[in-house]
């Protein structure tokens, strides 16, 4: 009974969000329903569907992980994560909340008048989302192998992933909203608890005391679970012992280091399944204060992740972490091992995490890559004057389309490693998407030509270092410090030099748009939804 | 206060508060490189720099985001025209 707890707690979850998912289909009747949940939820409630969309299972699982192998290189994930939202707060969420549209290439032809601009923003989205879920999809799997002994991987993310796709096609923003708001109590109840038990014995100064002379102790390096060499001598060099490993620069160097903070912070700000749940709030100031909310929810998350790892490195050791095929500590691995010290009762609420974590962030990619496709691409570009049952049927269609699409690349993805397709999806969101929106909001003269230069530039940049790192073309694996500037300055640029060719009707929609941002809401122009209700 | 004066506090504020909190968060990377081992002095039994990335950053976080919307929503509050 005992050891089949955290399956039994993975499957509470699951049938909890079932429920949950399935009942709310009731609410989901009308196109704002089902994209943005009729923009009614409240700062609580969204605060914590945006903090459980945003932990994913490389948050709930990998952090600890990535602080257990890296040391201190590893803390700036848990900070770097968190710190996006701050930009997100003072230069994006209100204005995009108040422009009351439905999703990032909404608001990318609705500011600058310009189709292409729209398909810019659909690319972008799909890019991004695609590269994020496939990693979320093969996390599903590595969970499933965790909690259900002898599930195969390919069968548990087939189940999982099918289960999802289920709940989030009747359920649309609306029940996503519910489902989250749940699993973001589970994840936080689940990385506070054990710590409770497992921390009384020693302060954090004695764990990380502790965990970096166990690290001196082993000169054998670390093995798979099954006893073999993890790395190659060149491989080794990668994971900090000693010194290394409680110092700085263990991992990165100081451009890397960096460059992985700007990545972090500005990919998060421009995250397209984080963005649209701004659209769900009813209005700017709430956005705001849903966003102050996500901010001390991820922050007390963050805190105890560095715990986690360092307490997994002193009770364990570097060897008891079962690496992957890439050399990455294994994400699936080291929370369990961790929160079984506590008991088989930590590790089965890690199990609840975890399931909670991949349910809820790919739920929220779903929801972005299925609007890009019913919303944008069907209902905008190919069939505009369908009717709203038309494109709720859409819409329901692609969330299935996407979901087993994500399932099928996943299960082909899963060798190649997963880690470099979470950094090229930060890395592409920081150089397209949050260039364009925080110079789209705050900057009354950009032009469409600056906004398509900008994106593309950031965009092609970006993807060259990363694929040129991942096929060993270089060294070099972070491209942000370089891309988002180029970014910047191709927005700027262009903008100047095509903004005096705009005609004086381009240049007062331009203006007029710049206006509908940041209008207080009370004064602001009323949205489809409320024009339609009056 | 006018539509247009809102705007110029807002975008003031939250240039002053993104220099602020830019400048605390790059300038670790550089005190690790320049001062590694003053970083790592212990401060509370925890090296310094465990500490304050891996917990003080939050708590700025926190403060710098309640400063800026309390202000940004008092000022849309007081916008008296319609610009």
């Amino acid at each position: 009974m005992m050891d089949n707890l955290p399956l039994i707690a993975g499957l509470v979850v699951l049938i909890a969000t079932i429920v949950i998912g399935l009942w709310s289909a009731r609410k989901s009747a009308t196109l704002s329903d089902y994209w943005v949940a009729g923009r009614s939820v409240g700062v609580f409630t969204n605060a914590s569907a945006i903090s459980s969309n945003y932990l994913s299972a490389a948050s709930f699982l990998g952090v600890a992980a990535a602080v257990w192998g890296s040391g201190f290189d590893g803390v700036w994930y848990a900070t770097g994560f968190a710190a996006g939202y701050i930009l997100l707060l003072f230069f994006i969420a209100s204005p995009l909340r108040r422009f009351g549209k439905y999703t990032i290439p909404d608001f990318c032809e609705g500011r600058f008048n310009s189709r292409r601009l729209r398909q810019v923003g659909i690319t972008c989205t799909m890019v991004i989302s695609t590269l994020y879920i496939i990693a979320q999809m093969v996390g599903v799997g590595t969970v499933m192998e965790a909690i259900v002994p002898g599930m195969p991987f390919e069968l548990g993310l087939a189940i999982l992933g099918t289960i999802i796709t289920l709940y989030v096609t009747f359920g649309g923003m609306t029940g996503v909203t519910l489902t989250q708001m749940l699993q973001f109590w589970i994840m936080i109840t689940a990385i506070l608890l054990p710590l409770f038990v497992l921390l009384p014995k020693y302060g954090y100064g004695e764990i990380l005391q502790h965990a970096y002379q166990q690290t001196e102790v082993r000169e054998e390096g670390p093995t798979t679970i099954t006893g073999d060499s993890a790395f190659t001598e060149t491989e080794q060099e990668r994971f900090p012992t000693g010194h290394s490993w409680i110092a700085p620069f263990g991992k990165y160097n100081l451009f890397s280091s960096i460059s992985l903070l700007v990545a972090l912070v500005c990919g998060t700000a421009g995250l397209p399944h984080i963005l649209a749940r701004f659209y769900t709030n009813p209005d700017g100031a709430k956005a705001r204060w849903s966003t102050v909310w996500v901010l001390v929810f991820i922050g007390i998350f963050y805190i105890t992740t560095p715990i986690w790892g360092a307490y997994g490195r002193m009770v364990l050791g570097v060897d008891a972490v079962m690496y992957d095929e890439a050399g990455e500590p294994g994400p699936n691995t080291a929370m369990f091992l961790i929160s079984e010290q506590a008991g088989q009762w930590a590790k089965a609420l890690i199990a609840a995490g975890g399931v909670a974590a991949v349910l809820s962030t790919i739920s929220g990619l779903l929801i972005a890559l299925s609007s890009a496709i019913a919303h944008d691409l069907y209902g905008e570009i190919l069939k505009p004057d369908a009717s709203d049952k038309s494109k709720i049927i859409a819409a329901k269609v692609a969330v299935i389309a996407c979901g087993v699409v994500a399932i099928l690349l996943s299960m082909g993805f899963r060798k190649w490693g997963i880690a470099w397709m979470v950094g090229l999806a930060f890395a592409v969101a920081a150089s397209t998407l949050f260039p364009l929106l925080v110079s789209g909001i705050w900057w009354s003269k950009m032009t469409e030509a600056g906004a398509i230069a900008g994106a593309s530039l950031g965009g092609i940049v970006s993807t060259v270092i990363v694929v040129g790192r991942f096929t060993d073309l270089w060294a070099f694996d972070q491209p942000a410090l370089i891309s988002v500037p180029l970014a910047f300055i191709a927005i700027f640029v262009v903008s100047k030099m095509t903004w005096k060719d705009q005609s004086e009707d381009t240049k007062s929609f331009l203006n007029k748009a710049f206006h509908a941002l940041h209008r207080p809401d009370a004064k602001a122009p009323k949205t489809e939804e409320e024009q339609a209700a009056s | 206060m006018t539509y247009e004066e809102m705007l110029a506090k807002q975008l003031k504020l939250s240039v002053f508060l993104a220099v602020i909190f830019l400048v605390t968060m790059f300038s670790v990377p550089l005190l690790n490189y320049f001062a590694t081992e003053a970083m790592l002095q212990p401060v509370l039994g925890i090296p310094f720099v465990w500490l304050f990335v891996g917990v003080c950053f939050h708590v700025e976080f926190w403060i710098l985001a309640v400063i800026y919307t309390r202000a940004s929503n008092r000022w849309e509050e007081m916008v008296e025209d319609d610009g």
